[in-house]
């Protein structure tokens, strides 16, 4: 190995640490390094010129085949220059992983020139009649080449529809060829085509679904090729022996991996549909509650009117009964009215997404203002701790506290003073805050249904409401990727506990 | 004419047990025509009445225990003779209807709003040794 090709590697190494810690700046300049050290030996021997790169650092030393003195082997230059082009590319965006491609083709100049030396073929190491490329320096660059490749990968893991198969052509050529060359100068093709089942197996990583069916063809056909070509003796039936249990191996793994594509891609199908439909289900279902709820009111408000005409014009020449029912009529359309609103207002929870950072002390305040006329008629105490500040919706936290702390107050046993305890605890990724009251409390059976909308517990001239309060709170922790849940004692009191991420 | 006994209703809703007495009483097919609101005291009904009912309609839709809890409840006591169970219901949705003709206790199953008609052929139907 010549001092420029340790060089390179220290420097190539460095930038792909760079590259993973996004030190862009130095990732940059060391890559430019790697590939002028790479491209201005190439030039050299293009032209046939000295640019006086060889000896720039460091007097030669080797002179046994070398093109110049210091000078690096044309292939390592070309594996250099290869290498700063597949640093700079690593964050492209484009269909084809450039980077991850050309990985792959360092990989497999390294690995040829490596076998090479494994069966003393210096077809592989040495091009030409120019300086060779040292076992080595060969090893080096298999690893630099899966190196650059995975990282290129990792770095752009999330584009879709990125192709994975043009990044792998170079270890699909690099290869079947490697294997072929150990296969024919080794005698009787002891093992070694099993090998080829490494072909196959590169098959999971390519989109094509019957791609290890054909790699296991090429297989086959390469160890036929072997057995034409490599020195069998006269131990011929071994060899025949050896090549049919290499086949039958790479035709199980093909065919396992095949089965096992096909089922994946058959999985990641059906869930993608699922998906799909599910989506599509639940918007449907979103415009139904918004498109029904506001087309109800339109008889509903009808209906009110006509009622209150009739009582306005008609009372004194009605009946108490008739009186009555109007009434009833009334009653019914003030009901269907603040359900439907209630509806309305459920389906609109989460569609504005605006998060912000929001003061919980603060939006505590504003619900206090917001409901002071209950506080003081049922004399209420409240008492706030410490609350936490977090990103979030406003108005959602907003209507949050302001369901939890009106349901607090309102759900008392009749001649309690209510008193209210809000409360926050940090978790490891959320908040917890929890709204505890000494009210009528809730049945053990019961602690599930309250969160579902329309669902009550009691009769309506017990304790008032629609029944959207709970569902709305639960909606809304939901949005923010949190939980509620609540534990009570009957007739000793509640609490609604809630979380929201940090 | 056929005429019952006594029919129970068990329906939250004052204004709808208000409805459905009227026009119980207009057919003029029951003796006596009780309400209750809620499921608990429909079963606190059965067990304390003198005269149990003939006739229960049981709404479904109820806040607590609905009319599917005050059957389960239903199972736990024993009433002799036992009442037939009809559910009134504004549910329209198919399942609840599966679900009720599941259940042996529930006799008929129909959709509010009751009118003379309808509670008439209900009583014909179920009560032919009348």
């Amino acid at each position: 190995m010549q001092f420029n090709t340790a060089l390179g590697f220290t420097l190539a190494g460095i930038s792909i640490l760079m590259v993973y810690f996004n030190q862009c700046t130095k990732a940059r300049i060391c890559t430019a390094l790697v590939g002028l050290i790479g491209f201005i030996t190439l030039l050299e021997y293009l032209f046939s010129i000295n640019l006086f790169l060889d000896e720039l650092f460091m007097k030669h030393y080797i002179t046994l085949k070398t093109s110049n003195p210091g000078r690096m082997a044309p292939n390592t230059a070309l594996c250099f220059t290869l290498t700063a082009l597949s640093i700079f590319y690593i964050n492209t965006r484009s269909r084809i992983n450039i980077s991850s491609l050309i990985g792959s083709l360092i990989f497999g100049l390294g690995l040829t020139a490596f076998v090479g030396y494994y069966i003393n073929t210096d077809l592989t190491y040495a091009w030409g009649y120019f300086t060779q490329m040292a076992i080595h320096t060969a090893f080096g660059f298999m690893f630099i080449g899966i190196g650059v490749s995975f990282l290129s990968w990792k770095a752009t893991n999330r584009i879709l529809g990125q192709s994975k198969t043009s990044s792998l052509l170079g270890y699909l050529i690099a290869i079947p060829i490697t294997i072929l060359l150990i296969d024919i100068n080794s005698p009787l093709g002891i093992g070694v085509g099993t090998l080829y089942v490494i072909l196959v197996l590169l098959g999971w990583f390519i989109d094509l679904q019957k791609i290890t069916i054909y790699l296991a063809l090429v297989a086959t056909l390469l160890i036929l090729i072997g057995y034409k070509n490599s020195p069998t003796g006269n131990q011929e039936w071994m060899a025949i022996i050896n090549r049919s249990l290499s086949i039958i191996s790479v035709w199980i793994v093909a065919i396992l991996l095949y089965n096992i594509k096909k089922n994946s891609n058959l999985f990641r199908k059906n869930t993608e549909d699922y998906t799909k439909t599910l989506e599509l289900k639940n918007k449907e279902l979103e415009q139904f509650v918004y498109i029904s709820s506001h087309d109800l009111q339109e008889p509903l408000k009808v209906i009110s009117s006509f009622t209150s005409l009739l009582e306005l014009e008609h009372q004194k020449k009605l009946d108490d009964e008739a009186n009555f029912y109007i009434a009833s009529i009334k009653q019914s359309c003030t009901k269907m009215s603040s359900l439907i609103n209630g509806l309305l207002n459920y389906g609109r929870i989460g569609a504005n997404h605006e998060r912000t950072l929001v003061d919980c002390n603060q939006i505590l305040n504003d619900v206090t203002e917001s409901i002071t006329p209950l506080i003081k008629e049922k004399n209420a105490e409240l008492i706030v701790k410490k609350l936490p500040r977090l990103h979030a919706n406003q108005n959602d936290l907003f209507l949050l506290f302001q369901n939890l702390i009106t349901n607090a107050i309102k759900f008392q046993a009749p001649n309690t003073i209510p008193k209210i305890k809000i409360d926050s605890k940090e978790e490891l990724s959320h908040w917890r805050i929890s709204v505890e009251d000494n009210g009528i409390g809730i049945e053990k059976e019961h602690l599930n249904k309250i969160f579902l909308i329309f669902k009550r517990l009691h009769n309506v001239d017990e304790y008032e409401g629609i029944g959207v309060g709970l569902a709305q709170c639960s909606k809304i922790v939901e949005q923010h990727n949190g939980q509620i849940w609540a534990t009570s004692t009957p007739q000793k009191g509640s609490v609604f506990h809630f979380t929201l991420k940090k | 004419m056929k005429k019952l006994n006594k029919i129970l209703l068990i329906d939250d809703d004052d204004l709808i047990n208000f409805i459905h007495k009227k026009i119980i009483s207009v057919s003029g097919c029951a003796n006596e025509i009780v309400y209750v609101r809620s499921a608990m005291d429909g079963i606190e009904h059965l067990k304390t009445t003198d005269t149990i009912p003939d006739l229960i309609l049981l709404d479904l839709n109820m806040p607590a225990i609905d009319g599917w809890g005050f059957l389960e409840q239903r199972k736990k006591i024993n009433i002799n003779p036992s009442p037939k169970i009809i559910i009134l219901t504004t549910s329209v949705n198919p399942d609840d209807r599966i679900k009720a003709s599941k259940i042996k206790e529930v006799d008929d199953y129909l959709n509010k709003p009751l009118n003379p008609e309808t509670i008439t052929e209900v009583i014909n139907k179920h009560f032919e040794h009348l």
